[in-house]
């Protein structure tokens, strides 16, 4: 052996020269390599020099591989090294050989060196075992934390509700390691804990100095710039941003804000978590790696969306085809999130963020920002009319029922939608844009898609303006009740309606209340709103009684409304002041009023039926609805979705679904009420099953007091005539 | 009448600490071992398996799991007639990382089959994945199967549907 071969062999290296098909070893009496090869049976030439390339290949499979490298460098001029990184071989006695390739020229001759580092890998093995148990331990930790963080905030919302004190929060939280601070909707700070002066080092003077809000929102605009709207909207946000220390020192934050809201839907306070995850972040910054994706849904995360979008503005846009973004937002997440509770929350982002995928094109963009927000960013748009079927097309798809914790629930988003047709765009004005339209759609009652429009930048204040006109139509009385009849198919002769509210707008005219109830609902306007209208019809209800007109009404309830620890007083007040007897009232309510507690709800809800008011399950079919379920339920109505009526002359389901809710509710003797019946097909069909009541526009519109008067003696011959023609 | 001998690569790619080298040892060797010790770069296995008359030798590429510090290297995939992409049903955070892991694969491997893999189903109290997950999975375009190598749940059925995938086999086996 000479002395070069000698020094290869002490470093471990086979070294190779490539000669057409074969190779020759340079270092022929290499034991290590010719031990492997003999006991991988690779033949080679006596004198243990020469392989022959297939041979080797066969030997070494991983190598085979490696060669397509290898020809590559060889065919490149310079002195080009490419390294396959390392493998493991076992041999016949079952040792471990851990082995990496080069493939370089020397003078232009093509040189493969294969290293066995089997005596130093368990060195190396040692380093990466110990930051792969490290990182598993720190991913560990970061799911616990997160799970903790929202149970903090969710238990303090709680607490600060139900005992409407901050001081008891103070106390409890005082020495938590994550860090809580209670504030006004100004910032003003009321309450902080030690974890907190301890991630910002500024003393508890100092911290109430600042408003440590602001900074919050400031710093974390760049990545979240729907912060400071998610948050004034009185909506639950959660985030990781960088954040100044008093020091100056940069911390990470994992931030939760949510809002605490008085009984008329004020915000009264914000209740914020934040952990410092600086530790915990140092892992990933330190190799410059960011997963990119969310950790619940899976798809592309905030950071990752920015960085696409940013490539695409950068990329510019070529062709003639525009560039749509939509901002999707789930309707009522955080009270599914709070009532069924957070791994159902998870399971249902995960479940739509799945749905929205494949309502897109591959070539689209999904990313969950966080919360309940996504977005899509849709390509190769020709037409506007496009992102219209896109939209839809989401709205249908977020909206199909899911099962959570053996609920039926139908969730339904806001879609805000914006295009830029110039070759050249600001990814963040896009986005701003997108979020405003969004808004827009949320305010006008929510579950569908609005495009920007640039008049919304001045009704960033609308909808406070809106509260400030609901509160003063409350007080003058801007609101009028419609009546709309409801026909007896089943030999009723009672004269029955339903007392829909309309807004009589100063400025804007007669408003449906798809314009306002929903604000309404947030604000907790509606629990005054919804007492005038009880009052009312109940009023009306008297008025006609007195007449000799016998009459019926149901007026609709809110969750909200029947969750009112004032409601069932109320509701008998109204009745003793207006004389009208209870047994001809009715009280429509939705599924939404048993998601909470529902054995406190049944209580409820029996009370007052033994007052005599009969109840009616409304919109049946759309929430989590379960024919099981429904017999739980102490209701005397049941009111079929209008949505399952309007598809009766299209699709099978509906007329299947509608016969078995018809007939299941005659078996628990309910009475069935048709809602939304337009065309005589869908008559038909409802009066051949037997269903008791229909209502819509077939037979009536929404009937003003004077309109009603003078068709009422026309309803009850409606009655006479169907009870007459009822089906045997 | 003894049949050719096809040679048909497979990968088995996902993130670090997943299980892949416990399901090729409990399908290659029948063994399995609690302690994890982390796999550097790649190791080949090879098992012989009978499709219709044939002998295929799978070429069972177990290459280093995904994290912080590690890539897929795209030039160990070159030539696959099929990828195991496993995941770890108790970490979502494994899970997360299968959109990004499906776009390489998707990239360097078009049209090659690709079998999802939730291992770990033995730990069902610590499992974290649902329907929804399976569906974002199946969205991908990734078949799913939960496995578990601790008991040998599906491992076979696995390699049986891999091979199925890449036009081996005789259908498509039952789901268990």
């Amino acid at each position: 052996m000479s002395i070069l071969e000698g020094i290869i062999e002490e470093l471990g290296v086979a070294a190779l020269v490539k000669d057409g098909a074969y190779f020759r070893l340079v270092n022929a009496q290499s034991g290590w390599f010719r031990d492997l090869l003999a006991s991988l049976s690779c033949p080679v030439q006596e004198d243990g020099s020469i392989v022959d390339s297939e041979s080797l290949c066969h030997a070494f499979p991983f190598i085979e591989n490696f060669l397509i490298d290898a020809e590559a460098a060889w065919g490149e001029s310079g002195a080009k090294t490419v390294r396959s990184g390392i493998w493991t071989e076992t041999d016949k006695s079952g040792c471990e050989h851990q082995l990496e390739a080069k493939a370089c020229s020397v003078n232009g001759v093509p040189v493969l060196l294969i290293e066995n580092h089997t005596t130093t890998f368990s060195e190396h093995h040692g380093v990466y075992q110990k930051a792969r148990d490290i990182a598993l331990l720190n991913e560990k930790l970061v799911s616990e934390l997160n799970q903790r963080q929202r149970e903090l905030q969710s238990e303090i919302e709680r607490y600060i509700l139900q005992e409407a004190s901050i001081k008891g929060v103070a106390e409890s939280v005082k020495g938590h390691t994550s860090a809580v601070m209670i504030c006004q909707p100004n910032g003003q700070i009321e309450m902080i804990n030690k974890a907190l002066i301890d991630i910002y080092q500024m003393d508890d003077v100092d911290l109430k100095r600042v408003s440590l809000l602001d900074q919050w929102v400031s710093e974390a605009e760049a990545q979240y710039p729907e912060l400071k709207r998610v948050i004034e909207n009185g909506s639950y946000w959660e985030g990781e941003f960088e954040s100044k220390s008093g020091s100056g020192v940069d911390r990470w934050v994992r931030l939760t804000i949510g809002p605490v809201k008085e009984q008329d839907g004020q915000i009264s306070h914000y209740v914020c978590v934040a952990n410092d995850i600086s530790e915990f972040r140092s892992l990933d910054t330190s190799s410059g790696s960011d997963g990119g994706y969310d950790f619940t849904t899976h798809l592309p995360n905030r950071r990752h969306f920015w960085r696409h979008i940013n490539a695409v503005a950068e990329g510019g846009l070529t062709g003639d085809f525009g560039l749509g973004l939509m901002y999707i937002d789930l309707d009522y997440f955080k009270r599914v999130n709070d009532d069924l509770g957070h791994q159902a929350g998870d399971f249902l982002l995960s479940a739509v963020a799945s749905r929205i995928s494949r309502s897109v094109k591959h070539h689209d963009f999904v990313a969950h920002l966080g919360g309940d927000e996504f977005v899509v960013l849709v390509r190769y748009i020709e037409e506007v009319s496009q992102l219209d079927i896109v939209a839809d097309r989401l709205l249908e798809s977020i909206h199909e029922p899911l099962f959570v914790n053996g609920q039926s629930i139908s969730m339904s988003a806001s879609i805000g939608i914006t295009i830029n047709v110039e070759s050249s765009f600001d990814p963040a004005l896009l986005v701003r844009q997108a979020d405003l339209a969004m808004y827009a759609a949320k305010e006008l009652g929510k579950g569908q898609s609005r495009f920007y429009d640039p008049a919304m930048e001045c009704n960033i204040p609308h909808k406070l303006q809106r509260e400030r006109e609901l509160i003063d139509a409350i007080d003058r009385q801007e609101f009028v009740l419609h009546l709309q009849p409801q026909i007896s198919i089943s030999g009723e002769e009672e004269v029955r309606v339903e007392a829909l509210i309309r807004w009589q707008h100063p400025d804007h005219g007669l408003l449906p209340p798809a314009d306002f109830i929903g604000i309404a609902e947030e604000s907790g306007l509606i629990i005054p709103m919804g007492s005038w209208v009880l009052r009312q019809a109940c009023g009306i209800g008297a008025d006609l009684l007195s007449e000799s007109k016998k009459i019926c009404i149901a007026v609709n309830i809110s969750a909200k409304q029947l969750r009112h620890p004032d409601f069932y007083k109320t509701l008998t007040n109204i009745l003793s002041e207006t004389s009208f007897p209870a047994s001809q009232l009715e009280l429509e309510i939705t599924e939404s009023c048993f998601l909470e507690d529902l054995n406190a709800v049944i209580l409820l809800i029996e009370k007052i039926r033994k007052l005599g008011v009969t109840i009616a399950l409304d919109d049946f079919g759309t929430g989590f609805s379960s024919l099981n379920y429904l017999r739980q339920l102490p209701v005397d109505y049941l009111k079929i979705d209008r949505s399952f009526i309007q598809g009766l002359e299209i699709d099978r389901e509906s007329q299947a679904i509608t016969s078995s809710v018809i007939s299941l509710a005659s078996e628990l003797n309910i009475d069935v009420i048709a809602e939304g019946v337009e065309t005589e097909a869908q008559f038909d069909f409802l009066r051949c099953r037997q269903v008791n009541f229909v209502q819509g526009f077939l037979f009536y519109r929404p009937l003003s007091l004077s309109a009603l008067l003078k068709s009422y003696g026309q309803i009850k011959l409606l009655n006479d005539e169907n009870k007459f023609n009822k089906p045997q | 009448m003894v049949g050719k001998v096809i040679a048909k690569k497979v990968c088995m790619v996902g993130p670090f600490a997943v299980g892949k080298t416990s399901l090729v040892r409990r399908f290659v060797d029948s063994i399995f071992s609690d302690t994890y010790l982390t796999t550097i770069g790649v190791k080949i296995s090879k098992k012989p398996v009978a499709v219709n008359g044939d002998q295929v030798q799978l070429m069972i590429w177990d290459i280093e799991g995904v994290d912080v510090f590690t890539e897929l290297k795209p030039s160990y995939l070159r030539g696959a007639s099929g990828v195991l992409l496993i995941l770890d049903g108790t970490r979502p955070k494994s899970v997360e990382m299968a959109a990004e892991l499906s776009n390489v694969l998707g990239e360097q491997l078009p049209g090659v089959p690709v079998v999802g893999l939730l291992n770990k189903c033995d730990l069902m109290y610590e499992w974290k994945l649902g329907e929804s997950d399976i569906e974002g999975l199946e969205a991908l375009g990734i078949s799913v199967i939960k496995t578990s190598a601790k008991t040998g749940r599906n491992v076979e059925l696995a390699f049986e549907l891999m091979v199925n995938k890449m036009g081996l086999g005789s259908g498509v086996p039952e789901s268990p």
